[in-house]
């Protein structure tokens, strides 16, 4: 049996916590996986550097469904750059160069698949990318 | 006589090879690369051993044995695909000849002349065309789907104009399995004087074929998919197109003189393979062809209809599960995409590895045919002629774990 679909996995993946779109979201970007077609849409409310609310729409394999989950719990009341360090951890996680992030352990079979990592990530990339088209309008 | 599929599998090491601990393997995903046979290796081994030299440049042994061993891959391949041997340039892949053809095809072409493709394609098969867009004013034009994945040929009529002058297709489609009417589509070309490029990449691992038959100016096809190794792969241009197309890239071997001021081109193929060619992979497509060519092909058509009908039977069967594509055994290859709702389908292909079974999820390089049914992407499982019943069973049966799973 597949180890990642464990049931705490499963059931991160089903709260779909945070999933639902924002009116008037400060930034929104929609973020394609380019290996197999996934997207988000990520929409954020901000108080300067601070996110204050979050909604996304997904389409998405269960590993990013799970990630979006944890962003879609935690992510509010963090700032940007926490986020940053947040991806950037989970990076250094998969590649097995350093301790699960907090929330993180149930992906610890994720890592064995190189091929998966990016759902990992996409919700990450998605809040970069709502910001950076924030930025650029 | 029954096909032997076992006899087939015996000459393929990887199926023959269980790592520690590991299910069995049920390979699946010959659509995206097939294995090598014994021969393959073989021939690629010895040519490393005892031929290994650069071409067409020392006069020495080893040099002319190489040569010999090339300029011989490159007959094989000519006779593979019907075409004379000077039609035949190394590539490496489907991809590249693609781009070739974009590139110098392509340079003959002016603003407003239109390039049809379609939405069942490859993105080898449309981005070389919108960059030729971006560099020349191209129209680019697509021929939708049919319901049951097929190119919809009936669209042919109005979207194939006086200024049509080339029609770029898949022979058959990498998501649906489904086989091109040809004859339909070079009828339509010539009506106006186009040209046809097929995109063979998932036509050829069936047997030997006849270009100058169909009618076509170009076919593209790769290595890695007819049991040959990868980074090879070639295009077939009738000699008239090619003798009339610009290099593509510049260097050793497509020259005919240099000198500071200027350079005379080889004659095709040369004038289309700058630089050292991948000599060994070469050798290993023609053997590959050449395996190809000598198995029970009738045979194994026959034995891949039963499993591609034992597959198709099996999922229609299972709740949730839609196959996309043609759901009879007319003009289709045994290429089964199909969807599992709610599941997606990296999560199903996730948990069938872990049964052995090796399938693709995704969008296979296909995302235009995606969302035209907006969907992310199908699982597939693309067959080839050593694969056999407990292969679907394995697969049937994973596909139950997965329900039981999620
Ligand atoms: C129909 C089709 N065209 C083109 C390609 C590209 O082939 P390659 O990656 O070998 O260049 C593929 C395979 O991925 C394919 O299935």
């Amino acid at each position: 049996m597949s180890e990642i679909y464990q049931t705490a996995f499963l059931k991160l993946a089903g709260r779909a916590s945070g999933a639902g779109r924002l009116d008037a979201p400060d930034a929104t970007a929609t973020t394609h996986n380019p290996m197999c077609g996934d997207r988000i849409t990520m929409d954020l409310k901000l108080d300067g550097e601070r996110i204050v609310a979050l909604g996304y729409e997904i389409r998405a394999c269960l590993v990013c469904q799970a990630s979006a989950s944890i962003v879609g719990e935690t992510a509010v009341g963090r700032t940007l750059s926490d986020l940053s360090e947040q991806r950037e951890a989970i990076r250094a996680y998969l590649k097995s160069e350093s301790e699960a992030p907090v929330d993180y352990s149930d992906f610890e079979p994720v890592k064995a698949h190189i091929s998966r990592h990016h759902c990992v990530l996409l919700p990450y990339q998605a809040i970069q990318d709502a910001v950076s088209a924030a930025i650029s309008d | 006589m029954a096909f032997d599929v076992a006899a087939v599998r015996a000459q393929f090491p990887i199926l023959n090879h269980t790592a520690d601990g590991r299910p069995p393997l049920h390979y699946l995903d010959n659509g995206a690369t097939a294995q090598m046979p014994d021969a393959v290796l073989a021939a690629m081994q010895a040519h490393e051993t005892t031929a290994r030299s650069n071409v067409h440049r020392s006069v020495h042994r080893l040099a002319e044995a190489a040569t010999r061993a090339y300029e011989g891959a490159r007959q094989s391949m000519a006779r593979f695909v019907g075409a004379a041997a000077e039609e035949i340039v190394f590539t490496s892949g489907t991809t590249a000849a693609i781009n070739l053809v974009a590139h110098c095809f392509g340079a003959r072409l002016q603003a407003g002349d239109e390039v049809l493709v379609s939405v069942l394609e490859h993105h080898s098969n449309i981005v070389p065309w919108q960059m030729l867009r971006e560099r020349s004013g191209i129209v680019l034009k697509a021929l939708p789907a049919t319901e049951d994945g097929r190119i919809d040929l009936e669209r042919l009529d109005d979207l194939v104009t006086p200024r049509t002058r080339l029609i770029a297709l898949t022979h058959a489609a990498n998501v649906t399995g489904a086989v091109t009417d040809v004859a339909r589509v070079v009828e339509a070309a010539q009506s106006v004087g186009a040209e046809v490029l097929l995109d063979g990449a998932q036509m050829v691992p069936h047997g030997p074929l006849d270009v100058t038959a169909l009618g076509v100016g170009f076919y593209c096809f790769s290595g890695h998919k007819m049991f040959g190794p990868n980074g090879i792969g070639v295009l077939r241009g009738r000699s008239d197109l090619l003798a009339d197309m610009p290099p593509f890239m510049g260097g050793g071997e497509m020259i005919a003189h240099v000198s500071l001021d200027r350079t005379r081109y080889a004659e095709p193929p040369m004038r289309f393979e700058a630089g050292t060619p991948p000599i060994t992979p070469a050798i290993g497509m023609a053997a590959a062809a050449e395996w190809l060519t000598g198995q029970d092909l009738a045979g194994a058509e026959a034995h891949l209809a039963a499993l591609t009908a034992q597959a198709i039977d099996g999922l229609s069967a299972m709740k949730g599960i839609s196959v996309i594509g043609p759901s009879g055994s007319q003009a289709r290859l045994p290429v089964i995409s199909f969807t599992m709702d709610p599941l997606h389908p990296h999560d199903v292909a996730q948990i069938l590895d872990s049964h052995g079974v090796a399938v693709r999820g995704g969008h296979h390089c296909a995302q235009p045919f995606m969302d035209s049914r907006d969907i992310a992407g199908t699982v597939r499982a693309s067959l080839a002629l050593y694969n056999d019943t407990d292969d679907i069973d394995a697969l049937l049966h994973g596909l139950e774990q997965v329900r039981a799973l999620l």
